[in-house]
């Protein structure tokens, strides 16, 4: 078993450098993958990796479709009413119901949307992103979350390890505006062997 | 001896040897050895006599075949037979499978399919769990009892998610029957399995060589050459060795029936199990069930040998740890907290 090495975790690191930066491109989407590889004389093939897309799961989408003619009539950055966690009074029709819980003093949407067309994000350079690259989004606060995930120790992979494996994306998991997620009901344990004693009850 | 019927021919010749007929208790075969002694003629008894000692002898036989392999399928011979897995040939191999799969589809009618992909060369299997993810849901725990035809009643069940106090790394103190809702507070969630360690000691201490090690990092067990002495289970550090204790009960809708020789076939009574990393499935290039399952994505599953596979990364990158380093067994499954 190939025990990591100072030569292996430099040519690791070059390689995650790589990736970053290929991952980090505007419409790239699949990590560079050298396909076969030899490790230590031996043959070592490895997994395609794709990032899973947003655009198609997301609902009434393009944005575009309604707000080219409906203006967002929501708090503006000067406005008195800023969101809560209760959703802004401004917010109406197909936002009506959202909830916003992820940080603290938002005062309205274009912190991520891009105000002028709201089928893009907008970074905080200005740069605008599309739905499918929320990690970029995310990066400029959860920087090292993102490094994780881009290593592949943060998120969920599905497909195969040996051919092509999906990464999924921020947004796939989190809500983007209530990103915590809320306590689930644990499935049934094992059963309790007969004549046990639980945890504490030893007096 | 499982069927009564095998009796009465036992019954039947010490019957005809004291040389009465009516202590049989089953009247038919009574009957008969009432006929048989009665025919007088010398030769037609005489011949009725071997006749049905013949019978007796080949029953017995089967009988004690089948007493001893714990089968009533008719295909005992075989199986009273069979190799040890390592010296079959790929021949043998196929008809070890074919008589396996007809007797799993005779007993759950159902067609299924038992192979033994082999395993990949340059590959070392490994498991990378998040701490601070893994939510303690048990979702893992499931697929995996779904995916491997664990016995229902009593369950077994590879995997243990252990709940611990925050702060703490005490296994002792760990609690695996919570309940409720999950997250608490003031808890984190580790879930075990078995580690597939390089240096088993499962391995070193089977007296019949049912157990190795596999050289993609898979410890299996041969379920029909197991003895069920249990040593493995003593031996190992991280309880996760099961044994059947009866024979297990799955029902006949929630049977896998895409299973592996080594891996997730039904088992007989009284053999040991455990996790095989689900060895049908990675083989081919998926992921685990319960790393498929994981609705949070704690687990990382892939090729340690692979410099760019996530678990490597992993290993390189993050602060990760091995449960009970200090015993040396080196094992395959690490954990970190990100």
């Amino acid at each position: 078993m190939a025990r990591p090495t100072a030569t292996s975790m430099i040519r690791a690191l070059l390689v995650t450098m790589a990736a970053v930066t290929l991952a980090g491109c505007p419409g790239g989407r699949s990590v560079a993958s050298k396909g076969e590889q030899r490790v230590a004389g031996v043959k070592v093939k490895t997994a395609k990796v794709m990032i899973s897309k947003r655009s198609g799961k997301i609902r009434s989408f393009p944005c575009m479709e309604c707000h080219d003619k409906v203006k967002p009539t929501l708090p503006s950055a000067n406005s008195r009413a800023p969101m809560t966690t209760d959703g802004p009074a401004a917010l109406r029709g197909k936002h009506k119901d959202l909830k916003f819980d992820h940080y603290e003093g938002i005062k309205d949407c274009y912190g991520c949307h891009n105000p002028t067309d709201v089928d893009y994000l907008r970074l905080m350079t200005g740069v605008t992103v599309t739905f499918d690259e929320s990690n970029r989004l995310c990066g400029q606060c959860h920087g090292e979350k993102v490094r994780d995930w881009e290593i592949g120790a943060h998120g969920k992979h599905v497909g195969s390890w040996l051919n092509t494996r999906y990464r999924f994306n921020c947004t796939d998991c989190h809500h983007p505006h209530t990103p915590g997620f809320a306590p689930v009901k644990a499935m049934k344990g094992p059963p309790f062997p007969k004549g046990g004693i639980r945890k504490g009850d030893h007096g | 001896m499982k069927n009564r019927r095998d009796r009465p021919s036992l019954l039947d010749v010490r019957d005809l040897l004291v040389g009465g007929g009516q202590r049989s208790t089953d009247a038919t075969q009574a009957r008969e050895a009432g006929e048989a002694l009665q025919g007088q003629t010398p030769s037609t008894s005489r011949r009725a006599f071997l006749s049905n000692i013949a019978k007796t002898i080949s029953a017995g036989a089967v009988t004690a075949a089948a007493t001893t392999t714990g089968c009533s399928d008719g295909s005992t011979w075989e199986s009273f037979f069979q190799k040890h897995y390592k010296e079959m040939t790929p021949e043998d191999k196929k008809k070890v499978f074919a008589r396996l799969e007809k007797v799993a589809e005779a007993r759950y009618r159902t067609d299924v399919t038992i192979d033994d992909p082999a395993p990949v060369p340059g590959v070392h299997f490994a498991f990378a769990i998040s701490l601070s993810v893994c939510n303690g849901n048990r979702a893992c725990v499931h697929a995996c009892v779904a995916e491997n035809n664990q016995g229902r009643n009593p369950a077994i069940q590879y995997i243990k998610v252990v709940q611990m106090d925050r702060g703490s790394l005490n296994l002792e103190t760990g609690d695996q029957y919570y309940e409720g809702d999950v997250p608490r507070k003031d808890k984190f969630y580790l879930p075990m399995q078995c580690n597939q360690c390089d240096n088993p000691p499962c391995v070193s201490v089977c007296p019949v060589g049912a157990t190795w090690k596999e050289t993609d990092g898979i410890v299996v067990i041969d379920y029909d050459w197991c003895i069920g002495c249990r040593y493995c289970m003593a031996a190992c550090p991280y309880e996760a060795r099961r044994f059947n204790f009866t024979k297990p009960e799955i029902p006949r809708h929630e049977l896998n029936a895409n299973q592996g020789y080594l891996s997730n076939r039904v088992r007989p009574r009284g053999v040991v199990e455990k996790c095989h990393f689900c060895l049908h499935r990675t083989r081919k290039g998926a992921y685990p069930a319960c790393a498929e399952a994981c609705p949070t994505g704690a687990r990382k599953f892939g090729n340690i040998a692979d410099p760019d596979s996530e678990v490597a990364k992993i290993i390189k990158t993050k602060r990760v740890f091995v449960l009970k380093e200090e015993l040396n067994t080196l094992p395959n499954i690490y954990y970190y907290f990100d």
